[in-house]
């Protein structure tokens, strides 16, 4: 029988249904349709009911989707921390036919993707952020505006420009402040700026502004923040605790800042990230005082009990692979937790680090 | 049941569908039959294969068809089994390669004719896992040429041999075709128009090719419809497939209608119809196939509250009818499952993914529903109110399946939420400990010792799971200080497992005691729900009052100096605070249990606890104790026992400051002391209790339902309120505390939304009226009806008329106006009117002209038409209530549109210019010009509109 109809190998898979695009609210309600146009005033969607403006500072964040195969897969690729595919990849979606916004979105990723691959070569931080500058001249006044800002300021920090970072956070702080664009932009900036900081060897600066800005993040979520925000905003307060203790490490010793992490693990509200954090400091307090063994007891406490995903456990299981080493791998064989670090975090400092460990 | 004989059922009442009779020579027969039976009863597929490989060498002419057909057969019958999609595709596809061999070799006409049919079914089933796996997106990028190609395969040969089935019985004669209709001709129809459609899914959604397989698969099921009987249950599969067609075309209001059509009608309604049980079944069978394709075509389109009301709708039937479910309806379990968890409700997400995993352990649906839980998990916000025992639940089922990364990565979520939690003592040990278990199984000793040793140290009261903890710990820290004797760390690390050991080991008798009487409070609770809302001489509530009695006696079965001693008291309290629904002497019983514990046992120095464990145990039943006293009077000040509520309210006062730790109770003490306060009419104390609550930091339920409650108190008095300067006042509070509420609820209600808004109109705060109507409007309309919908768009017309904004209020009126039964109504015209007319206002004594479209005679003309309607509406409605239409505020606000509406008249049409003057002053001569009614600012509006 001979069918009427072309070979199907000439065809694409069939797409499902349009997905509308959300956009989320603040109030952590969200909006469904087409995404039209997304500026730092207004985001536009076309749905069932017509097209309506909602004001950028009511938008919490915008999922697109039916996204081109080439932004799927370099999404995938930027998740999977291969970095020079992903970049490649972003760079094949910029030419894609689809939406408007499939072009910024692309050129973002891109810059997103040399970012994170900056982490573990810095080389890269460079050109990562003039990835951003050129994003940022090409589409002012984006809705994404905020965010390719923070990528430019953690690029430079990374590229060792401590002073430029510092100076376009201070910038992104004003704006989101002036133009109302969220608290969690506005805190964002401040607290990247105390990490920039922090990276750039400025920690009593690093401190001191950590210092204002723990209790303003804890009286802004008292104060009862958009729905939307309450997650982030405590994810930022956690941020700034830890690297509060790692501010005071960073002056005065491990042992100095021991009733700090004391205080943090006393606090029944600091949640599981920041539990761990405040742990680790008190295991290096442990072990900056040669109690080798008690710190790694208090490691592997982190490592079996704090949820996955977090930079807090990636240091957990370096520092737990490094002083099995020192306890000569007794009672467990320091090479698994630098295994797992380089598994699990590929992108972290600790694995770069838990490398040199495995001899790679 | 195989689909061919499911469809065979459903067009015939009689079993015609007898297997075809064996063939071939004796030794064949045997062979092929032990082929069959290594597939069919041991699942050998493999051996099966060789088997049939080595007598097919020996085999010629119809042996050989025969010994194919078994092939065939064992094929199918592989590809069944199969739980992964691909795995099932792929089994498909080798069995249409045998069927196309077997056709090959000339097979004789009876063996050809089973051979068609059953080749027929396999593309079906092919067919229909190739939807599956598109919908759900698991066919890997790399797969997907080969799949096309293979899907080419399998419908171009389906289609050859129904093609030829069809032809074949065209030629019969009509006593053959009658003999041959439902057996052949009906299914070979049906087939024949769903590979029509399977494979016009192979085409991206609205292309021509799409388009053109889905016209032909969308008539031949019209016709197969026709021709079996539109009520038979055929029939419905017919309109289920024409559905799933129309939806492929993206026609989702066709595709919807029948779907629901099908749900409504293929199990007749009349109790007087009787259907033998197997029709019964097969026909909800039928309806779970349509709701399955009606969910999943919402769900694509996003339409989350749609799918979630289908899935009650859904899960009341199954439950109310006793439906047994198909792999349909347990799909649609899931994809309820799915809308609930996109719209926040996790824990009911996940107990619905749960239960389909447990109900299907060795099916597909058990992997989906896996790949359901884990999406839920992985995207649950860390601030997302979920039920521990559902998240405990979730990790411990991974950890029996053996699944140990994902039993890490639940438990670990479990321990990230027990601060604060209510329920902390209940899973804090357990949760511990299987997270030991995990990792021991995963040889992470280091990590399983640590967390032996946490749930020993931080749950010394959970006997049960704190001495399996010990054996565990006690295990693993001698191996760690076998390897290492001069490690003092060590040394120390072993003792205190031994020491735990020693702690935990001698309550057995105790242990087996209390699970005992646990096991009777779960079951008296269970007793009380079901007696929940009875009379208390009810046998459900005289059946909850024995069971916590028989609890009672068990928790009094603990001796001093047993380590349930304590907790059993204060069960034995609360076992007597639970029957107070039914008996309300019970208060006073219970409330001497707990004062007792608290003002004699635990002042007496002897009964000081002498170890860690015990004084942990006496911690919490301290607050425990203080917690449920205090309800007791709470409880009894609801009844209005004199002096109830003031004796609760001087036990409770210092709770929070003296419990700070206990979350729920305290803000259960909050909460009973916002109502105490509210009885007892002392609303400043109310507010007070409040503004601690909001500081305390707790579970934002607690915000949102007492803020509720102090709401309602002023909402109730602003309803009975007659003086008009006092309303503002307390407009203001009730919309300060329901804005509280609606800003800490998980998910506000649309009507407490519409409530605030109303609120803040009434307080002139127009702006924030219209954002919350906005944002409720913009939500999903499911859920209300279209009366509420309408609610909402004039309240929010309301709002954007007292913003001056008509340009934003025109298109909703117009929208409703479309409505025939919206045509008449007033606060529909009455807007509409001022949008075409505009109208005036006053501003700090000047008059404010808020401009209308309309511009010509005719649009005068109409608003006036439509104004005159109005005040006749008016009149009516004072001659009704015995009032003089002067008395109305209604009257005087479209009077003062009348002037206006002349007023621009006037300006298009020079005949009417100076009319609005007239109108006033003739008015003024009858009246004064509304000002008794109004107020004075609105004579002053009239007079500036006159001399406009």
């Amino acid at each position: 029988m001979t069918l009427p109809w072309p070979s199907l190998l000439l065809l694409l898979w069939p797409a499902a249904v349009q997905t509308p695009d959300r956009v989320h609210l603040m109030d952590a309600t969200t909006v469904s349709g087409q995404v039209t146009a997304a500026t730092l005033d207004a985001v536009s969607v076309t749905g069932a009911s017509g097209e309506q403006k909602i004001e950028a500072r009511q938008v919490f964040r915008i999922e697109f989707a039916d996204k081109p195969e080439a932004l799927r897969n370099a999404e995938s690729f930027l998740q999977a921390h291969d970095y020079q595919n992903a970049v490649n990849s972003f760079e094949s979606a910029d030419g894609a036919v689809g939406p408007w916004w499939v072009q910024p979105v692309a050129r973002l990723g891109r810059a997103d993707a040399l970012l994170a691959w900056s982490r573990i070569d810095k080389s890269r931080a460079g050109e990562a952020a003039d990835a951003y500058a050129q994003w940022l001249s090409a589409y002012p006044n984006s809705f994404f505006e905020p965010r390719a800002r923070l990528g430019q300021a953690r690029a430079l920090s990374l590229a060792g420009k401590t002073e430029d970072a510092s100076r376009l956070l201070e910038e992104l702080a004003t704006t989101a402040f002036q133009r109302n664009l969220g608290k969690h932009v506005e805190l964002g900036a401040r607290l990247e700026r105390a990490l920039a900081y922090l990276a750039g060897g400025q920690a009593q600066v690093a401190e001191a502004r950590l210092n204002d800005l723990v209790p303003e993040i804890g009286q802004v979520l008292s104060a009862g923040p958009p729905k939307a925000l309450v997650a982030p905003l405590r994810q930022l307060l956690a941020q700034a605790e830890i690297a509060l203790g790692e501010a005071k490490v960073a002056r005065n010793g491990d042992a100095a800042a021991r009733p700090y992490w004391e205080g943090l693990l006393a606090d029944r509200s600091a949640g599981p990230d920041t539990r761990g954090a405040a742990t680790i400091g008190l295991a290096l307090a442990a072990r900056s005082e040669g109690k080798h063994r008690e710190a790694q007891l208090l490691l592997a406490r982190v490592v079996a009990t704090l949820p996955g995903g977090s930079e807090t456990l990636a240091r957990a299981l370096y520092e737990l692979g490094d002083v099995s080493r020192e306890l000569g791998n007794s009672p467990v064989a320091s090479a698994l937790y630098f295994q797992q670090v380089v598994a699990e975090f590929p992108s972290s400092p600790w694995a770069a680090k838990a490398r040199v460990e495995l001899g790679g | 049941m195989t689909v061919l004989a499911g469809l065979l059922a459903a067009v015939l009442p009689l079993p015609l569908c007898a297997p075809a009779q064996e063939e071939g020579s004796a030794a064949l027969r045997e062979d092929a039959a032990f082929a069959r039976a290594l597939t069919l009863q041991l699942g050998f597929d493999n051996l099966s294969e060789i088997q049939l490989d080595r007598s097919l060498s020996k085999a010629k002419d119809n042996d050989r068809a025969f010994l194919l057909l078994a092939r065939c057969d064992v094929r199918k019958e592989a590809a069944q089994r199969a739980i992964e999609v691909p795995a099932r595709l792929e089994g498909f596809s080798r069995a249409v390669d045998a069927y196309t061999e077997f056709l090959a070799a000339d097979p004789d006409a009876e063996l050809a004719f089973a051979g068609r049919t059953s080749l027929a079914e396999v593309a079906y089933l092919y067919g229909s896992s190739l939807k599956l796996a598109l919908d759900a997106g698991v066919i890997p990028a790399e797969r997907q040429a080969d799949e096309r190609k293979n899907a080419e395969k399998v419908f171009d040969r389906a289609l050859q041999s129904l093609n030829t089935l069809i032809e074949e019985y065209g030629k019969l004669d009509a006593d053959q075709k009658d003999e041959l209709r439902q057996q052949v001709y009906f299914p070979s129809l049906y087939y024949r128009a769903l590979v029509y459609f399977y494979w016009g899914l192979l085409y991206p959604a609205g292309s021509v090719d799409r388009k053109e397989n889905c016209r032909r698969a969308r008539q031949q099921l019209e016709d197969f419809t026709l021709e079996v009987g539109e009520t038979s249950r055929a029939g419905f599969m017919g309109y289920n497939a024409l559905a799933e067609v129309y939806a492929a075309e993206s026609d989702f209001e066709a595709a919807a209608s029948y779907f629901q059509h099908v749900i409504d009608s293929a199990v007749p309604s009349d109790p007087n119809v009787e259907i033998p049980q197997a029709e019964l079944e097969g026909r909800r069978v039928v309806v779970q196939d349509a709701y399955l394709g009606l969910v999943s075509m919402y769900l694509k389109q996003d339409r989350v509250q749609d799918v979630i009301a289908k899935g009650e709708t859904f899960q009341a039937w199954e439950e109310g009818e006793g439906v047994v479910l198909s792999d349909s309806g347990y799909r649609v379990l899931l994809r309820y499952a799915d809308a609930l968890n996109r719209s926040g409700r996790y824990d009911d997400a996940l107990k619905i993914s749960e239960r389909v995993a447990r109900m299907n352990e060795r099916s597909v649906l058990r992997l989906e529903a896996n790949a359901v839980a884990r999406d839920i998990l992985e995207k649950l916000p860390a601030d997302a109110a979920i039920d521990l025992a559902v998240l405990y639940d979730a990790a411990y089922g991974a950890f029996a399946q053996k699944e140990y990364a994902e039993a890490v990565r639940g438990f670990q979520r479990v321990l990230s939420r027990l601060p604060g939690s209510s329920k902390a003592n209940e899973f804090g040990g357990q949760t511990y400990y299987y997270l030991g278990r995990t990792w021991d199984a995963m040889d992470r000793k280091l990590e399983a010792a640590v967390c032996y040793q946490l749930a020993c140290e931080l749950f010394p009261d959970d006997q049960d799971y704190g001495m399996r903890s010990a054996q565990g710990w006690q295990r693993l820290a001698e191996q760690f200080y076998s390897a290492a004797r001069e490690d003092p760390v060590l040394a120390r690390f072993r003792d205190e497992a031994n020491a735990a050991l020693g702690q935990f080991g001698g309550g057995n008798v105790d242990l087996a005691l209390w699970q005992g009487a646990q096991s009777d409070f779960n079951a008296a609770r269970e007793a009380a729900r079901k007696a929940r809302d009875q009379a208390a001489d009810s046998p459900e509530a005289r059946a909850a009052l024995a069971a916590f009695d028989k609890a009672l006696r068990s928790f009094s079965g603990f001796q001093k100096g047993s380590r349930y001693f304590e907790r059993a008291w204060i069960m034995r309290g609360r076992c007597e605070y639970s029957k107070i629904a039914w008996d309300a002497a019970a208060a006073d019983r219970a409330f001497k249990i707990f004062n007792d514990y608290l003002e004699d046992h635990i002042v007496n120095l002897e009964n000081n606890p002498a170890d860690p464990a015990g004084r942990k145990t006496r911690a919490e039943m301290t607050a425990e104790a203080a917690y449920w006293r205090a309800q007791c009077r709470f409880r009894q000040g609801e009844t209005r026992r004199d002096g109830a509520y003031p004796e609760f309210l001087r036990l409770s006062a210092d709770y929070a400051t003296q419990y700070p730790e206990q979350g729920d109770f305290v803000g259960g003490t909050f909460f009973t002391r916002v109502l105490a306060h509210l009885a007892l009419q002392d609303v400043d104390a109310a507010e007070a209790e409040f503004q601690k609550l909001a500081a305390a930091k707790l579970d934002p339920k607690w915000v949102d339902n007492t803020a509720y409650q102090i709401y309602k108190h002023y909402q109730a008095r602003l309803e009975v309120e007659t003086a008009a300067d006092q309303k503002p006042a307390l407009a203001r509070k009730a919309v300060e505390y329901l804005h509280a509420s609606n800003a800490a609820a998980a998910q506000p209600s649309w009507k407490n939304l519409y409530a605030e808004a109303r609120l803040q109109l009434l307080l002139g705060n127009s702006v924030e009226a219209s954002r919350i109507l906005e944002s409720v409007l913009r939500t999903e309309a499911t859920g209300r009806s279209e009366a509420d919908q309408f609610l909402l768009q004039i309240a929010l017309v309301e709002a954007y008329l007292a913003q001056d904004n008509t340009g934003a209020a025109a298109p909703i009126i117009e929208k409703l106006l479309e409505d025939p039964r919206r045509q008449k109504d007033l606060d529909v015209l009455d807007a509409s009117l001022r949008i075409l007319v505009g109208y005036p206002v006053l501003r700090d004594g000047r008059l404010i002209e808020v401009p209308g479209s309309a511009s010509s005679v005719d649009e005068f003309k109409k608003a006036d038409e439509t104004l005159s309607k109005l005040l006749v509406t008016v009149e009516a409605q004072a001659t009704q209530a015995g009032a003089s239409k002067y008395e109305l505020a209604g009257f005087w606000r479209l009077k003062l549109m009348q002037a206006y509406l002349y007023y621009r008249w006037g300006q298009v049409d020079g005949a009417l210019r100076g009319k609005h003057k007239t109108f006033v002053n003739s008015l003024r001569s009858l009246t004064d010009l509304g000002a008794q009614v109004m107020g004075t600012d609105f004579r002053t509006l009239m007079e500036k509109v006159e001399a406009l």
